[in-house]
């Protein structure tokens, strides 16, 4: 009997490393016919007479092109339509005889697995979008997608080209691999993620308190608020997602202190060092000890997702928070409709004590990357469709906006095939410019570009309505909030910005081996150690203990690594 | 006995602690339930507790006119009944030769740990999904039956269950002429009624919570079961990416009473099994585990 039980195990365990090796193997040399494949493609076209590269040019006859689609769940479509079947597909095919066939589609965050069990599987779309840097890298090694360069020479369009240049070419560098353009960047810096600080007017109204001026104000008006009223439960807003939550983070407070969590800033000495082990994060969390000791912020805040969050300052439980762009998007424009409150948005203010320069950390782009699988006959079909998507939504001649951007029910833009569409790389920057002017002086010629035609037209319907004595609508109170003068949303990414006061990590969408490795480790120490320091778990002294275990678990080395490659760089 | 203080102080401790304990269970519940009824904006100021808040039934009829969740809900119904009937049928026939001694049945041993060996290693995500795939099953609705169609778990359950049925009655049927398919379909099923409800309950939750499954082997949101639209639905997002067309969206998202309807109407079904086949319930799960 027990031998008989051995027997099989080893029988099964042999069996199973047999058909382990066999995937392996099957997996190379399905490989290897395609390249030869894409060989003699390439030969051929050299060849053959290469027809001259029309950027808009049609295909005829039509060309039939597998996607993937990272869908959102909450888009909702036209009657009949679906990402299958869009004004996208159907305009494509119509005037650029692309003929798009989803191969699969999968929300958000599901995305990623899907796309590896592809790879896995030797079943790439034709273009596709990678969300994840480390597999753009792998796919790229592995030759197993297209070097763009010349295509993107011949066919990207002239608007195209400006945008993608626009930040100097950051982005395209982390799209180019060995010198080869591997893909289009999909996200470029993300400069309006910066934070600001949200004041809920009623309640500051009635505390009769000044304009805030250093941090040490804001915290001030929080107390009021709370000690005002026992329904009020807390001062700020703060969520488990500690250090990059764009609802409610602490991320403000650091950069008020100089502190750059989760960034590799330059130091005095030109290296790269880690934001979140510097001496300011001790600050940082020192201040927010002290919030939490006196019941300013959630003593809960560690389990608290941001939704919860956000429920909290649309029941009336917080009334300040600091935080990203979007908030009169939401969660605001939520309390805004029921109850009609107003919101201050100020820029963010240094502790009394900082010396430093205020400089507001931007979110490190991910580093997604839009692709063609190697082996497809028309590779330039990924150019030309982010040619006719800038056309249709970004060109200030030929953009329809209401068919293809969004109208009153539907927002079409997230539904295009690559999401999301190049623009201006400022372009909410520069509507806050033009419909502010443009309100001011009552001159809509400063309305040039599509979106600033739509935004302008909601802020003027918003004062359309308060001067007639109507309560305008949410929609149009959150493009007043975002658009409208200095004080809105993008006013003061503005000031941020005349006055450069961005910073960005300088490691993007890149991974070091030792960081591939221990990141998920470090950033897990990180979020334990901050949360213990703020609870009070642990003293406040612990953080020279957590930075030096933060070395020892790797972060030395990926020091070392990430140095290596910047001076490699300069 | 009753008399005794101390048995009743235990008595009153025990059923606090079982009200408390069934009270984490039903609350929750009763709270989406409160929710689904009541009006938007009282759900989203965070109003609502246990018992609706300007109560109305809108959500249910945004639910039910939604063509997705109507398709996804009889997806999931259709995955039950063919994933249940493929799990039961292929349990009962792979149960019965395993349940006989290892004289009559050689090699039963190696058989049976050919199934207990994926109790304990399972192939890992990515060799499953290569199996699937060029079995040629991904995207049609088998990728979610064939894969789990047997489950060891249960194989073990149903066979111990065999297995204490007398020897004698096999024998006597035997004597009266009956072959192997007779005994099986005529004896065993027949006598093992409690322990195949209980195993039909298991799989019927099984395959209707499951979503994961059809978010890998499935390619679209239109052959999704009703699990994996849900947790489409439901799942936060992610504000790393956010820029100002997918702000307007964030804002609908936060339609908290049409979740919180489908997320009821997801369960009812489920709820409407349980008094059917739960007499049976008990007595399988320990007649088939314990005697064994």
């Amino acid at each position: 009997m027990k031998r008989l039980l051995i027997m099989a195990f080893t029988l099964i365990m042999a069996v199973s490393v047999i058909f382990g090796g066999c995937d392996r193997k099957g997996e190379e040399s399905k490989d290897a016919p395609e390249v030869t494949d894409e060989q003699n493609t390439g030969t051929s076209a050299v060849t053959e007479e290469k027809p001259p590269a029309d950027p808009f040019g049609k295909y005829s006859p039509s060309v039939k092109v597998k996607w993937a689609k990272q869908a959102n769940p909450a888009t909702d479509f036209p009657e009949g339509d679906s990402y299958e079947n869009s004004v996208w597909t159907r305009s494509l095919l119509e005037d650029m005889g692309i003929e798009l066939e989803l191969d699969w589609q999968v929300v958000d965050k599901q995305y990623e697995t899907k796309m590896n069990l592809a790879i896995a599987s030797n079943q790439l779309p034709d273009i596709m979008s990678l969300t994840d840097y480390t597999q753009f890298n792998r796919l790229a090694g592995a030759d197993r997608i297209v070097d763009l360069t010349e295509l993107y020479e011949d066919y990207a369009s002239p608007l195209l080209k400006q945008y993608l240049m626009e930040d100097g070419g950051l982005s395209k560098s982390w799209a180019t691999i060995g010198g080869k353009l591997m893909g289009l960047p999909r996200n470029g810096v993300n400069f309006q993620t910066t934070r600001k600080i949200f004041i809920r007017r009623d309640w500051f109204e009635e505390s009769g308190m000044d304009k805030p001026e250093t941090m040490e104000d804001v915290f001030d008006i929080a107390r009021a608020f709370k000690n005002k009223d026992p329904e009020r439960r807390y001062g700020l807003t703060l969520a488990k997602k500690i250090l990059d939550d764009g609802l409610c983070d602490m991320r403000g407070v650091c950069n008020a202190v100089g502190a750059y969590p989760r960034a590799w800033i330059e130091d005095s000495s030109g290296n790269l060092v880690y934001g979140s082990v510097q001496p300011e994060m001790k600050k940082a969390i020192g201040i927010y000890a002290d919030l939490h000791e006196e019941g300013l912020i959630d003593p809960e805040f560690a389990v608290k997702e941001a939704a919860q969050v956000a429920k909290q300052l649309t029941s009336g439980q917080i009334g300040i928070s600091i935080g990203s762009f979007f908030l009169p998007g939401w969660p605001l424009s939520a309390l805004y409709k029921s109850e009609g409150i107003e919101w201050d948005i100020y820029p963010l203010l240094p502790m009394s004590d900082y010396k430093g320069e205020l400089k507001l950390l931007t979110n490190t782009p991910k580093g997604d990357m839009h692709v063609v699988r190697k082996g497809f006959k028309h590779p330039e079909v990924l150019l030309k469709i982010m040619n006719y998507e800038i056309l249709k939504v970004s060109d200030p001649d030929n953009a329809e906006q209401e068919k293809f951007q969004s109208d009153e029910n539907y927002n079409y833009a997230v539904t295009a095939p690559l999401y999301p569409i190049y623009g201006p790389l400022n372009k909410n920057f520069k509507t806050n410019v033009s419909v502010t002017k443009a309100i001011d002086n009552n001159d809509t010629s400063y309305i040039v570009t599509p979106q600033e035609k739509v935004q302008h037209g909601r802020v003027k319907a918003y004062f359309d309505a308060v001067n007639s004595g109507q309560t305008p609508k949410p929609n149009e109170w959150k493009a007043y909030k975002l658009f409208y003068g200095p004080d809105s949303s993008f006013g003061i990414q503005n000031y941020y910005f005349d006055n450069d006061m961005y910073i960005t990590s300088k490691l993007v969408g890149f991974e070091t081996p030792e960081m591939s490795r221990k990141k998920l480790t470090l950033e897990t120490l990180e979020d334990t150690a901050v949360v213990a320091m703020i609870t009070g778990s642990k003293p406040l002294d612990y953080f020279d203990e957590y930075v030096q275990e933060w070395r020892d678990l790797g972060g030395e080395l990926i020091e070392y690594e990430v140095n290596e490659w910047w001076n490699s760089k300069k | 006995m009753k008399n005794n203080i101390q048995d009743k102080i235990f008595d009153i401790f025990n059923y606090a602690f079982l009200i408390s304990l069934a009270l984490l269970c039903v609350l929750p519940f009763i709270h989406i339930l409160a929710i689904s009824f009541s009006s938007g904006p009282a759900a989203t100021a965070g109003k609502v507790t246990l018992w609706p808040v300007e109560f109305n039934t809108n959500s249910y009829i945004y639910a039910f006119s939604k063509p997705e969740f109507i398709r996804a809900f009889f997806n999931s119904v259709k995955r039950v009944l063919l994933g249940v009937t493929v799990n039961m049928a292929l349990l009962s026939i792979t149960a019965y030769p395993l349940s006989k001694p290892v004289g009559t049945f050689f090699g039963r041993t190696f058989f049976s740990w050919f199934f207990v060996v994926t109790m304990l290693v399972s192939g890992g995500l990515i060799p499953t999904y290569l199996v699937v795939n060029w079995t040629g099953i991904r995207d049609t609705i088998w990728s979610l039956i064939l894969p789990t169609a047997v489950n060891a778990f249960h194989l073990t359950i149903l066979l111990n269950f065999y297995r204490q049925i007398p020897r004698e009655l096999e024998e006597s049927a035997f004597l009266d002429g009956a072959g192997q398919w007779t005994i099986l379909f005529r004896l065993y099923i027949p006598l093992s009624i409690p322990a195949l409800a209980t195993l039909t309950i298991f799989n019927t939750v099984a395959h209707w919570n499951e979503w994961f499954h059809g978010i890998i082997y499935l390619d679209s949101m239109k052959k999704y079961p009703l699990q994996s639209y849900l947790r489409n639905v439901i799942i936060d997002v992610s504000f790393d990416t956010i820029d100002v067309n997918m702000m307007d969206i964030l804002a609908e998202v936060t339609s908290r009473t049409f979740r919180a309807a489908q997320v009821v109407i997801a369960t009812v079904p489920i709820i409407c099994i349980y008094p059917f086949l739960q007499r049976y319930f008990v007595k399988g799960m320990t007649l088939g585990s314990l005697k064994g």
